[in-house]
């Protein structure tokens, strides 16, 4: 954990690991943590899409007492995820390789504009946390926080079905 | 006219019509993809809009002081700051029958819906400039207001806009000259009120816009989430009073748009003006609230529809009224898009008589503009509910009563009951088969008789559809290919991709032209700087038009490299393009690389005398005719009689949409369509209270569907040749959601059918549906 407490402009240290860094900032208490990971951090690649927690194009993973879990970053503070790990969109891919759900969504044709893709790739993980061999019905509901407004949801499930049987032969759990 | 890519190149196997992944994804699956929000520039301000609270109000005075006071706003405007600075927003053009409504870029005096921006405030961040907004203070006296369109009709109706006092903008009537006889020979006279309720295009990007100013060079760059970058540079620099030259639009990536972003809203004038006046980039990204409340809606229709028929089912004549629901100013948008609905009532059939009377009501609601269908949802509604009303009727099966209207194979080119649209081509009849077949409709029946004396209701929806494509030829659509010394490959595409994936299928188009690999195509759009002239993607008119001009350009830098090719190598007759070589054909022994004759025309001394240098090649495609993909889908639900809630058991769709570029991409545009349609028909309707306010403001209110929601679905082709194009392509992109919201809600109405019961508008959502299962039958 990091110091905390109001600093003298009444802003708050915060201390987190973001894809395997770490960041410390002092930030104003409202300051929603997806605009932290936007705007201070410059991870563009979280989105946001509604005010209200319906969409879910800001989905990131979270640890939470050893566990990864999507949460969604417009939802939260940024102080509230102090002393956290988060993975974002950007930390999937090691090496210049993609991860096997990014993989799994080009090869199913599981986007078309894209603006849910991030957010909808890390739920996908996000549910496999813990069921990691979902069922097609099991998908759809893993992934109902998630809007999407092109595909229609097939090639989605399709590619989250197969992103999950790739994960589960490489025995990976995140990353 | 020459109408498919030549199969001249026997050896290489053509990558048209092959399921290529598309090129674009791996930004969009690792987060790198650069949407307008994405682009941060140093310096940024924020702007952010204060807007009414009522549907309808005089504003009596703004005092921004105490706004202005804050610290870190740099700017707040009104109305009087912009008067005599810029111009009014656009209203209404080419034809006398529209009545134009003065529009402001921020209220003046009078503000028409909720949510009508009346000041602006930049300030340093999104989250100063919103404690800013805050402190404005307007004093506003609300006016009486009207949303129910048809009541806007009524000569007591309050007015939405003080100067159009009868509420009307736009009226067009029309009746064909066979009318009055076909009509009265008829047998029974069918009618319905048939209710195609607004809704919100609810892209998942919100609108965004980014303006930069250089007073150095006077360039105004306005980064924008839009669909049509030169109409959008024409209207800010009209708005502006700006030169077109002077303002330079760049549309980047973009997350959906769906109509909903074809035209320049007052936020992006304002925005531009206000980054001219500071010399500092301005942003404004739409929250979601503001995106179902002030970005333009779709549909939004009352039909009253009277069908002439015979005892045998067949269908002689229509007499519709349409009521739109236009909103509170008079656009392009809200008039020219219904106006499409009764020039295309008459669907798939032989119907020959028509009268129709269209009126576009204003109310106190954001504008209506298009969405995904633009004018031809609504008329394939207006069809394939009523079909559905007469097969019940006359107790014949809706399959058949469509066999039996078709316009028939041989009929075709067919010039439709209004006059209006001439179909090129089609096989109705082979659509419905097909899909009558993959779906086991005979069976369907059976099973559905099971199950009612099972006590369940399973209901079999059928839609048939002919759509109207391409839009030419007012609309030239342009491309430039560019070759690159390495050989590589540009293109420059006039029309804008956001979500339709026009890269690989465009690739796929120049690949079998100039027999260079796919990945060798790099794809630029949205950049009014590196075309001199581009218009809108609408009309599914991206791949038949767009697609075309990428060809079109593609065969000038053939016929240019074809030139270089015979004077270097000393060779006459035909010279062929494949695997990234060029091979005359007599002396293949010649056979240069692809790239060494991309390099030469580089070269001044190896070209043909009075032969320019350089390799790029610009075109504008216009096409004489149009196209129309037709097909029929079919869903099958059951209803649940105890909650109402209705699931999706299966859809089948069968679409002609002509010569397909690229399945994949294709097939996605018919599943992202389907559920949106289905959406209308089971969740979606932009609500307004009676008193004007909007109730579903937010995605808990307005709700989009689900993975849960949406079913699995099956998707087949036919195909009929179409000659409207260079590519024999009739569009696909608004297939979908044309066929499938009459598919489900015939769906429903064919279940509540077996109980005697019935469904007058939609959404059909489970409250609506179980208020219909517990009605009494008797005081239906």
């Amino acid at each position: 954990m990091s110091e905390g407490g109001a600093a003298a402009n009444g802003r708050i240290g915060i201390k987190v690991v973001v894809n395997g860094s770490i960041h410390e900032d002092k930030v104003e208490p409202r300051l929603l943590l997806v605009h932290y990971l936007r705007e201070t951090l410059g991870l563009t690649g979280t989105h946001v899409g509604c005010d209200t927690t319906n969409c879910g194009a800001c989905t990131i993973l979270m640890e939470a007492e050893g566990k990864w879990r999507a949460v969604k970053s417009c939802t939260m503070f940024a102080v509230q995820a102090d002393g956290r790990k988060l993975l974002t969109i950007e930390g999937l891919a090691k090496d210049g390789e993609l991860h096997p759900m990014q993989n799994a969504f080009w090869e199913n044709h599981a986007l078309q504009c894209g603006y849910c893709t991030p957010g909808m790739i890390m739920a996908a993980i996000g549910l496999l946390q813990y069921k990691p061999e979902p069922t097609e019905e099991e998908v759809r509901k893993g992934i109902s926080g998630n809007l999407c407004r092109c595909t229609g949801y097939q090639n989605i499930v399709k590619a989250i079905m197969q992103g999950s049987k790739q994960m589960s032969a490489n025995k990976q759990t995140i990353g | 006219m020459v109408s498919v890519v030549e199969t001249r190149r026997q050896n290489q196997e053509l990558t048209v019509g092959k399921p290529l992944k598309r090129a674009e994804d791996p930004r969009f699956v690792v987060g790198a993809a650069r949407f307008v929000d994405d682009i941060k520039l140093q310096g940024t301000l924020y702007a952010t809009f204060v807007r009414s609270p009522y549907p309808h109000a005089r504003i009596k005075s703004i005092d921004v002081s105490k706004a202005l006071k804050s610290s870190g706003v740099y700017l707040v405007l009104t109305a009087r700051d912009l008067a005599g600075k810029i111009g009014e927003m656009p209203t209404v053009e080419g034809d006398k029958r529209a009545k134009p409504t003065r529009r402001h870029v921020l209220a003046f005096e009078e503000s028409r819906y909720e949510g009508e921006a009346v000041a602006m405030v930049v300030a340093e961040d999104m989250y100063v400039a919103a404690d800013a907004a805050e402190l404005v203070e307007v004093e506003w006296e609300p006016l009486p207001s009207v949303t129910d369109p048809e009541k806007a009709l009524n000569d007591q109706s309050p007015v939405a806009g003080l100067d159009r006092p009868d509420n009307v903008a736009y009226r067009y009537t029309f009746e064909t000259p066979g009318f009055k006889d076909a009509f009265s020979a008829a047998d029974t006279v069918i009618e319905a009120r048939l209710v195609n309720q607004r809704v919100a295009p609810s892209p998942m990007e919100t609108r965004s816009v980014l303006a930069v100013y250089e007073p150095g060079i006077d360039l105004l760059t306005v980064y924008i989430s839009h669909q049509d970058p030169f109409a959008a540079r024409d209207a800010i620099a009209s708005i502006l009073g700006r030169p077109k030259p002077s303002v330079r639009i760049i549309s980047p990536d973009v997350g959906g748009a769906f109509g909903s972003k074809i035209s320049i809203y007052p936020e992006d004038a304002a925005v531009s003006y206000a980054a001219v006046l500071l010399r500092r980039p301005v942003k404004w990204i739409e929250s979601r609230r503001e995106n179902l409340m002030t970005t333009t809606h779709g549909r939004g229709q009352i039909q009253l529809v009277k069908a002439a028929v015979k005892k045998d089912g067949r269908v002689l004549a229509l007499d519709i009224r349409i009521i739109a629901d236009s909103g509170a100013y008079t656009t392009d948008g809200s008039v020219y898009t219904p106006k499409i609905t009764p020039e295309m009532a008459s669907g798939n059939y032989d119907i020959r008589g028509i009268k129709a009377e269209l009126v576009c009501a204003l109310t106190n609601k954001v504008p209506q503009d298009a969405y995904r269908g633009a004018g031809r949802p609504e008329a394939t509604f207006l069809i394939e509910r009523m079909m559905n009303l007469i097969a019940r009727e006359l107790k014949i099966d809706p399959v058949e009563l469509r066999l039996k209207n078709f316009v028939r194979k041989d009929m075709f080119p067919y010039k439709n009951a209004s006059g209006r649209f001439t179909y090129d081509i089609g096989d109705y009849e082979g659509g419905l088969k097909k899909a009558t077949k993959v779906v086991s409709y005979d069976r369907l029946r059976e099973d559905q008789a099971r199950a009612l004396s099972q006590g369940r209701l399973i209901g079999v929806g059928v839609a048939s559809y002919v759509e109207v494509c391409g839009f030419g030829p007012n609309y030239p659509q342009t491309a430039s290919v560019t070759v690159t010394e390495d050989g590589k490959v540009i293109i420059n595409s006039g029309t804008h991709p956001h979500g339709q994936g026009h890269h690989t299928p465009f690739a796929q188009v120049v690949s079998d032209e100039l027999g260079v690999d796919v990945s060798d195509v790099y794809f630029n759009h949205g950049d009014t700087s590196s075309l001199p002239y581009g218009t809108v993607t609408a009309g599914s008119r991206s791949g038949p038009v767009g697609g075309s001009a990428v060809l079109l350009a593609a065969r000038k830098i053939r016929k240019k490299m074809e030139t270089v090719a015979r004077k270097l190598l000393g060779v006459d007759g035909e010279i062929q393009f494949r695997d990234g070589k060029i091979i005359p054909l007599m002396s293949p022994e010649k056979t240069m690389t692809f790239r060494e004759v991309a390099e030469a025309c580089y070269n001044p001394s190896k070209l043909p005398q009075d032969m320019e240098p350089t390799l790029y090649e610009y075109a504008a495609y216009a096409p004489a005719a149009n196209t129309f993909p037709a097909g029929t889908h079919v869903a099958v639900v059951e209803v649940d009689r105890e909650t109402g809630s209705v699931r999706l058991l299966k859809y089948v769709a069968v679409d002609d949409i002509g010569r397909v570029l690229n399945p994949l991409v294709a097939e996605g545009q018919v599943h992202g369509g389907v559920v949106q349609g289905l959406g209308q028909a089971l969740l979606e309707a932009v609500s307004y209270g009676q008193d004007g306010q909007l109730l579903t403001s937010t995605l808990s209110e307005y709700l989009l569907p689900t993975a849960c929601e949406a079913p699995q679905m099956i998707w087949e082709r036919t195909e009929t040749y179409t000659a409207s194009n260079l590519l024999g392509v009739k569009g696909v992109g608004e297939t979908g959601a044309i066929a499938s919201t009459p598919a489900v809600a015939n769906a429903v109405e064919d279940a509540l059918f077996l109980i005697g019961k019935h469904a007058e508008s939609m959404p059909l959502t489970p409250e609506y549906t179980w208020s219909i299962l517990k009605a009494d039958p008797h005081h239906h």
